[in-house]
């Protein structure tokens, strides 16, 4: 197994995996960073989460990086095997930061991403790449969720607190209240019942 | 109510459910566009309440108003009663007092007809809540130095009706789609 130096972003393979899509790069770029603020909301509320082996045949697979996917400009420091991200590892890109598995050079099965366009943090399951499953995410302006996630969308059963005392408890579909639940109001009224999507 | 702004995303009570306010009152039954609309009830209080149709978050169509002992059912137009109804309170002894009326403005006007356990007493004109006739209890079995007071009473109970419920605060959580 080849140890990758911490201290730098030195590369620990004299080339990318033979016949894949991933390519050397010198450093990731500081943009592909997430910003300090971001970066203290993850360690506030997801301070405790590594990630773990895929499976133990996975253990021993190198971390190799940074490797720049071609087709997307994403850039990875994980580990591979047979020429994809597959096990623990990080993943740089312009729009989003994220650590934890791999599975086949997708984001799968679980892992902390962060959305630096809309300023959310997720921990939680993924699936083929996408948040998929049970997740919590927590936005910049503190609006905290938790619960199911379709293709990174707020689907089923979850709580949504807001950074007041105004929550919500029920179901979701495309991100919004839809169905059955339960709200409590900023003012401190409650309602238990019905919601729909609405526009004013 | 908090001002709407275009574009801005509300999540919206719809079909059934239970608002529970934080003064107390305490509305069960439909929504449609995070309104009153449809049958359902609303309990203002220890002992009022307001049962039936509302529109669009007012009273609207059949409805029974219950405020204490005393209850109206009737028709009701933008919040307020108007029409035909009935009104059952008690007297005295007398459990069932029942009048039969029309309501202007919340108040009963015109021909009304007045039952005490199934005798009548009154039937005629009353405007705004004052009956213009005499009160002819004598068949019930009043005593004699009562007759005057349970005239009095029966009087002031008409023109004290007041058939609407306080106004209501729409809580809402309004958030920029970008937002959350």
């Amino acid at each position: 197994m080849v140890q990758r130096k911490k201290s730098s972003n030195k590369k620990v393979y004299a080339e990318a995996p033979p016949g894949t899509d991933y390519k050397f790069v010198d450093e990731i770029p500081a943009h592909y960073y997430p910003s300090e603020e971001l970066k203290s909301i993850m360690q506030m509320y997801f301070a405790t989460f590594r990630p773990t082996d895929l499976d133990l045949t996975t253990k021993d697979y190198p971390i190799l990086g940074p490797l720049e996917l071609k087709s997307d400009g994403a850039i990875y420091l994980a580990q591979f095997y047979q020429g994809k991200p597959h096990g623990r590892g990080e993943r740089f890109a312009s729009d989003s930061y994220f650590v934890g598995n791999f599975n086949s050079g997708k984001m799968e099965p679980k892992g902390v991403y962060i959305n630096y366009a809309e300023k959310k943090v997720y921990s939680g399951q993924f699936l083929d790449g996408k948040l998929f499953g049970i997740g919590e995410m927590v936005s910049a302006n503190g609006i905290y969720y938790k619960g199911d996630f379709t293709s990174n969308k707020r689907v089923g059963q979850g709580f949504l607190k807001f950074s007041d005392i105004s929550s919500y408890n029920g179901e979701f579909f495309n991100d919004k209240f839809h169905g059955k639940g339960e709200i409590i109001y900023r003012d401190g009224s409650s309602y238990t019942g019905s919601f729909r999507v609405g526009k004013a | 109510m908090v001002a709407l702004t275009q574009g801005v995303s509300v999540w919206e009570r719809h079909d059934f459910g239970e608002l529970v306010y934080a003064n107390g009152y305490v509305y069960q039954g439909n929504w449609e566009k995070g309104q009153f609309h449809g049958q359902g009830k609303l309990i203002v209080g220890s002992g009022a309440a307001y049962q039936g149709n509302w529109v669009n978050g007012s009273k609207h169509g059949d409805g029974v108003l219950t405020a204490g002992d005393t209850t109206f059912r009737g028709t009701w137009k933008s919040n307020v009663a108007e029409g035909k109804g009935w009104l059952l309170f008690k007297i005295g002894n007398f459990d069932e007092v029942r009048v039969e009326c029309t309501i202007s403005n919340g108040l009963v006007s015109g021909n009304i007809t007045m039952l005490i356990a199934g005798t009548r007493v009154y039937e005629g004109k009353c405007s705004a809540g004052r009956l213009e006739g005499n009160l002819s209890l004598e068949k019930l079995n009043f005593k004699n130095s009562e007759l005057n007071q349970k005239r009095h009473e029966l009087r002031e109970k008409l023109s004290k009706m007041v058939y609407s419920v306080p106004y209501l605060p729409n809580p809402d959580i309004i958030l920029d789609p970008e937002q959350y």
